[in-house]
């Protein structure tokens, strides 16, 4: 039973890596672009406001973070199972980066927010 | 005989090896830069000025160079990344090895037609105008 679970967390976070790249291929493409060539540099906050001023901009941008923290600290998850730790250490690895991506994220939503109102922060 | 890595590496060099160091270490340094990105988005706490100021400082000639670097690992551990990805999704491993020479085109291409764009510095070297 243990051993059926632990597989399908494996396959799942196997599946979910190749997902999400896929993912951020496709947002890091628009990403670039609108922030290279779609405004000119440097960026301001006028610049980012206005885009984030639409819902779907912001979804947007909100949907490709989250993204991207899964991706990349499932990706550090499985370099450091490559270096063979104990089940105790990858159980501290796994949560340790859990609570880590989620913090990032709920920090990333935190701040992007005042790009989502109108007039100024000061 | 005891080989040194070097030698270890010169002996045993293939391909897959390469792309797996470097898919290995563009996705270390890309997992540093997300930290990085949120933290130089983190100034807007201090207010609209201050992450004006902070966004100013990438255009300049380093912040020029750094941002370069930052699509080239993006490009080479995407490509590669997608090689991967079709390699399992798509049942393309007997091709996968042979698709590692166009993870380094696909990259070495978008990279040199987005070099002035990123570099501009670099234009009036090539006669392009500044």
């Amino acid at each position: 039973m243990g051993y059926l679970t632990r597989n399908i967390a494996a396959t799942l976070s196997w599946y979910l890596q190749r997902v999400t790249a896929i993912l951020i291929s496709i947002g890091l493409a628009v990403h670039f672009w609108v922030l290279h060539y779609a405004i000119e540099r440097p960026v301001t906050f006028e610049k980012v406001q206005e885009r984030l001023m639409s819902p779907g901009w912001l979804l947007f941008d909100l949907l490709l973070l989250s993204a991207v923290v899964y991706h990349g600290l499932n990706g550090l998850f499985n370099v450091l199972t490559d270096y063979n730790p104990s089940p105790m250490r990858k159980k501290i690895y796994g949560w340790g980066l859990t609570l880590i991506g989620l913090a990032l994220v709920v920090y990333g939503y935190v701040i992007i927010m005042p790009f989502t109102q109108a007039g100024g922060v000061h | 005989m005891k080989l040194n890595t070097l030698q270890e590496w010169k002996l045993n060099f293939n391909w897959g090896m390469l792309a797996f160091i470097l898919h290995r270490l563009t996705g270390l340094a890309l997992v540093f830069y997300v930290f990085a990105h949120i933290w130089s988005i983190s100034h807007i706490t201090g207010g609209q000025g201050y992450f004006d100021e902070m966004m100013a400082a990438y255009d300049s000639p380093v912040g020029h160079i750094i941002e370069f670097l930052l699509l080239l690992a993006v490009l080479w551990h995407m490509f590669n990344g997608l090689r991967i990805t079709v390699t399992d999704f798509l049942r393309f491993s007997h091709q996968q090895k042979r698709l590692i020479i166009w993870v380094f085109v696909l990259s070495g291409a978008v990279a040199l037609v987005s070099i002035f764009k990123f570099i501009p510095a670099l234009k009036p070297l090539f006669g392009l105008g500044g």
